[in-house]
């Protein structure tokens, strides 16, 4: 009895914290409307794409990549809770976008935002490139940010 | 050490390599935790060293993955189970403490990659990061929890007994000290 009590407390608690967080991004929402730039990197360090796109607040940054160029992605469904019930949201993992293309078991195409540094009159002076975080459906469209996806290759697997 | 005791170690480890492999397909559910414990339980510290060390290995070999920044926090975090369990834990059978255990170092585990995941993906943002491994934390915490909560105690009551019958049917007794 000891057990069952124990084991429910436990997984009650820890299935909570897991709702609670799975959702957390730590970036800001999209802005209502803007310019971003796609630049996609080959395996070998060439820029293959380098382009300025313009975007409202429907858009998404998976909506731009699939409008403009012929990608190919893997779907992932990952529940989080919301208004007091668990839904899922789709997750998707870009695997191509035009000519550069990934397995995402030898390569995958890893996400480099690049986050405007402007002086006080509202000029760019440069760039804080950081690697993403989150995945391409959880990434918010920010004015004037540039949106790497650069080919790496991984080491196996395990855990 | 007897071969029995040599045999029996090889099994255990390969019992541990193969169920890993079987539950791949679930991200951080396994009961990796779970028998690294009874290991630790029913053999010398030594010995459940020795399996991990060639489990570590086998996997890293499987899988492709040896690397300086993948390889040392798998050993750093699978041979914290031997040492607390023979210190902090004072070799403690106590099914309830050893889930509590359990729980604690699903989060560990997670945390000991996460220095080296930093490094290897060139992260610079610590806390988005370990706010973002949590969820993976928390399955591997449950899972660990709840199988050594409940198998625990039958695993090792079986495996106690299989190895005393195994160790004196040689006429001899080599019982851990």
């Amino acid at each position: 009895m000891r057990k069952i009590v124990l084991s429910i407390g436990v997984i009650i608690t820890m299935i909570g914290l897991f709702l609670l967080i799975i959702d957390f991004s730590p970036y800001d929402d999209s802005d209502a409307e803007g310019t971003i730039t796609i630049i996609v990197v080959d395996i070998n360090g060439h820029r293959v794409i380098e382009d300025t796109h313009a975007f409202t607040d429907e858009d998404t940054l998976f909506d731009i990549l699939s409008n403009h160029y012929n990608i190919d992605y893997r779907s992932m469904r990952v529940p989080y809770y919301q208004d007091g019930k668990i839904t899922q949201s789709m997750s998707r993992a870009i695997l191509s976008i035009g000519t550069v293309e990934t397995d995402f078991e030898q390569s995958f195409l890893k996400i480099y935002l690049h986050t405007p540094i402007v002086d006080d009159e509202d000029h760019i002076i440069d760039y804080d490139v950081r690697v993403s975080h989150v995945g391409v459906d959880h990434l918010p469209l920010k004015d004037a940010f540039v949106y790497e996806f650069r080919v790496e290759g991984v080491w196996g697997g395990g855990s | 050490m007897s071969l029995k005791r040599l045999i029996f170690m090889a099994m255990c480890t390969t019992v541990l390599f193969v169920q890993e492999q079987i539950l791949m397909i679930v991200p951080n559910v396994q009961f990796t935790t779970l028998l690294i414990v009874l290991y630790a339980s029913l053999f010398k510290f030594r010995e459940s060293v020795a399996i991990i060390v060639i489990y570590i290995i086998l996997d890293n070999m499987y899988m492709s993955s040896f690397h300086p920044l993948y390889t040392p926090p798998m050993f750093i975090a699978w041979l914290t189970i031997p040492v607390v369990y023979h210190t902090v834990l004072r070799k403690t059978k106590n099914e309830i403490s050893l889930a509590l255990f359990g729980l604690f170092f699903g989060f560990y585990y997670g945390w000991v990659f996460i220095p080296f995941r930093m490094i290897e993906f060139g992260i610079t943002d610590f806390w988005p990061y370990l706010m973002l491994d949590l969820p993976f934390e928390i399955i591997m915490a449950i899972s660990n929890f709840v199988t050594i909560l409940w198998l625990f105690k039958p695993l090792s009551t079986t495996l106690e007994t299989e190895m005393r019958s195994l160790e004196t049917s040689y006429g001899y007794r080599d019982v851990k000290s």
